[in-house]
């Protein structure tokens, strides 16, 4: 058995330390919630099927967590019992026709991508909140009395 | 005097002469010795290659391509070398990945020089049956006897059914170009030229690849100077290899003699150091047999945790697990399709829309389709896959390149202990475990990490092929 060592010096290629723990405490939540904000970092959830690997998978699982992102957004609202779900999901979406949740990001990166057995791949994107700002809608910007 | 004088004088010229010319002979053949092409051993890329084959011809005194070996020590074999460079990005966080996609290349690249070494066999053999005689009398098409000959071909062994079927679409292409009499020699002549046309290849080498069941990873080498690795995988197939493919797909009688001893005994423990590097470089699924002489398949998946976490290594063999799971069904599938399509062929036309290997490109995108697709074929059950051995290693490459390497097994016993298992546990009340107590641990590691440059070998398949 041949086995050789041989060292020499290297850039670091480790995972930031900060996001590393700011990844930690957010862990739980982003299985759940599809969405999670820590200090310094955004954290995406977005899965997608595999029909062939053709299709640009982290493309389509980016765009799905983009929609999560909204149904994130979506839930933060506090929204009035007399509306129902269509007037909700229109109301919502006409506002962010004018006001995007972010104009541009920067830096959205790949940190975990986890094949499951029902043919389902599951990436956590990740970008910083320096150079990146989502601009989430409150009750109030969308008009209504925060009653919750 | 006058004379003499003339005779130092031109003996003086002839000399200064001289000398300018023997001064110039130097220099033009100093000028020449400066121009002279040197050739200097490229020795950055593709070590582990070089390593591969010295192992074959030092190691084993075996040759690359198609070795001889007397009948009753199994048969002639061949073996075959690939390779392929790891590409990682600047994470060691999917370096796991990247071996795993450069190994698929690796292998598929040996599978295609095997084909090609397969192929030529083909073609030498139909050439000297022909010149022989021993292929003088073909049935003609339409005939009784055709028909006969169509009804015994499922009888034949696989080489002699491709020949045969290769044969056939050779004696029409000869009755194209007019030679009605395919036995007659300057038939004969012309079916040597008609073999080594491109589009006759194309069928002997989709033929070929129709015999590939039983082909399978004999050793792996891998080399890295820390920043950039190379793996070369040797391929091999033998008769007999092929025979125990066919007892996996059918369920038939294993070839005699293949050595039987439980899976778990045929992985490498984790105790010695060796062991330990002989997981590091064990890769996607073999074939083998188990204590009860089932036809078996080992199987290894490599995944890497993002970070050094109780959790993500959980997660990194969770995913570990599901890769070597899904080699197994890839391997099994593969075997199977090919052997079905044999069976079914009653001309080349079934290998030429069935091949698919040869038009494969060494890219892992397409591998992983070509995988995909296997892996949802449903040629053969493999239902009952057993979890072996996982284990948690800190790769040579760098202290950050961290690997789950996970081993399963199956055998054709499984096939309905899995599906008997499946159906208790559909039946089964589901049980939800509160989440565990999250353990801290962090990676107390400096930025700045050394690299390392490694190189290892894989275990060797079993002799006994």
């Amino acid at each position: 058995m041949i086995f050789s060592f041989v060292f020499f010096s290297q850039q670091s290629l480790s995972l930031e330390k900060q996001l590393i723990d700011e990844y930690k405490k957010i862990r739980a939540e982003i299985e759940d919630s599809k969405f999670a904000i820590s200090d310094n970092y955004y954290f995406l959830f977005g899965s997608v099927t595999i029909e062939d690997y053709e299709d640009d998978i982290e493309f389509f699982a980016e765009a799905n967590a983009y929609e999560n992102l909204d149904v994130y957004a979506f839930n933060q609202i506090c929204w009035p019992d007399y509306l129902d779900i269509e007037t909700k999901v229109k109301i919502f979406y006409r506002y962010l026709e004018v006001n995007p949740l972010f104009d541009f990001n920067k830096n959205i990166t790949v940190l975990k991508k986890e094949k499951k057995p029902n043919d389902v791949i599951n990436i956590i994107y990740v970008f910083d909140r320096d150079n990146n700002t989502i601009n989430f809608p409150s009750t109030k910007h969308l008009g209504f009395i925060n009653s919750c | 005097m006058t004379i003499g004088k003339n005779f130092i004088i031109i003996l003086t010229l002839y000399f200064l002469f001289l000398m300018t010319n023997i001064s110039y002979a130097v220099e033009t053949k100093e000028e020449f010795a400066t121009e002279k092409p040197s050739i200097k051993l490229h020795k950055k890329s593709g070590q582990s290659k070089s390593l591969a084959e010295d192992f074959v011809r030092k190691n084993k005194k075996w040759k690359i391509g198609l070795n001889s070996r007397a009948e009753e020590k199994g048969g002639d074999f061949f073996v075959s070398v690939g390779t392929s460079g790891i590409a990682f990005d600047n994470s060691f966080a999917n370096f796991g990945d990247a071996r795993q996609d450069a190994f698929d290349i690796a292998f598929l690249q040996s599978k295609k020089q095997f084909i090609k070494f397969m192929g030529q066999r083909i073609s030498t053999n139909i050439v000297n049956e022909r010149k022989q005689g021993s292929y003088a009398q073909p049935p003609e098409p339409g005939t009784s006897e055709m028909e006969k000959l169509m009804d015994e071909m499922s009888s034949f062994e696989e080489g002699k059914k491709l020949r045969t079927l290769i044969n056939l679409k050779l004696d029409q292409a000869l009755r194209d170009a007019g030679y009605e009499d395919p036995s007659t020699p300057e038939a004969v002549e012309e079916a040597e030229k008609i073999i080594k046309t491109k589009e006759f290849s194309k069928s002997i080498e989709a033929a070929a690849e129709h015999r590939i069941a039983g082909f399978q990873t004999y050793k792996v080498f891998e080399i890295s100077d820390g920043n950039k690795g190379d793996i070369s995988v040797i391929g091999l197939w033998s008769n007999k290899l092929n025979l125990l493919a066919d007892a996996l797909s059918t369920g038939g009688d294993i070839p005699s003699g293949t050595p039987k001893k439980p899976l778990m005994d045929q992985i490498p423990t984790q105790s010695t150091d060796e062991d330990i590097l002989r997981w590091a470089f064990s890769y996607g699924a073999r074939m083998t047999t188990d204590e009860n002489g089932n036809p078996s398949i080992l199987s290894f998946g490599h995944a890497s945790p993002i970070f050094d976490d109780v959790d993500e290594w959980t997660d990194a063999c969770d995913q570990a697990i599901l890769q070597a799971e899904s080699f197994i069904t890839i391997f099994a599938n593969e075997i199977s399709s090919y052997k079905e399509n044999l069976n079914k062929a009653q001309n080349t036309k079934m290998f030429e829309d069935n091949a698919n290997l040869n038009n494969l490109k060494s890219e892992t995108k397409q591998i992983k389709n070509y995988y995909k697709k296997l892996e949802t074929s449903g040629y053969i059950d493999t239902a009952g896959i057993e979890f072996l051995d996982s284990i948690e290693i800190q790769h040579p490459a760098s202290e950050q390149a961290l690997e789950c390497i996970a081993a399963v097994g199956w055998n054709t016993s499984l096939r309905t202990a899995g599906e008997n298992i499946q159906n208790t546990n559909e039946a089964a009340e589901k049980v939800t475990l509160d989440d565990g107590q999250e353990i801290d641990d962090t990676i107390e590691k400096e930025e700045d990490e050394d690299g390392t440059s490694y190189s290892g070998e894989s275990d060797e398949a079993d002799d006994d092929f």
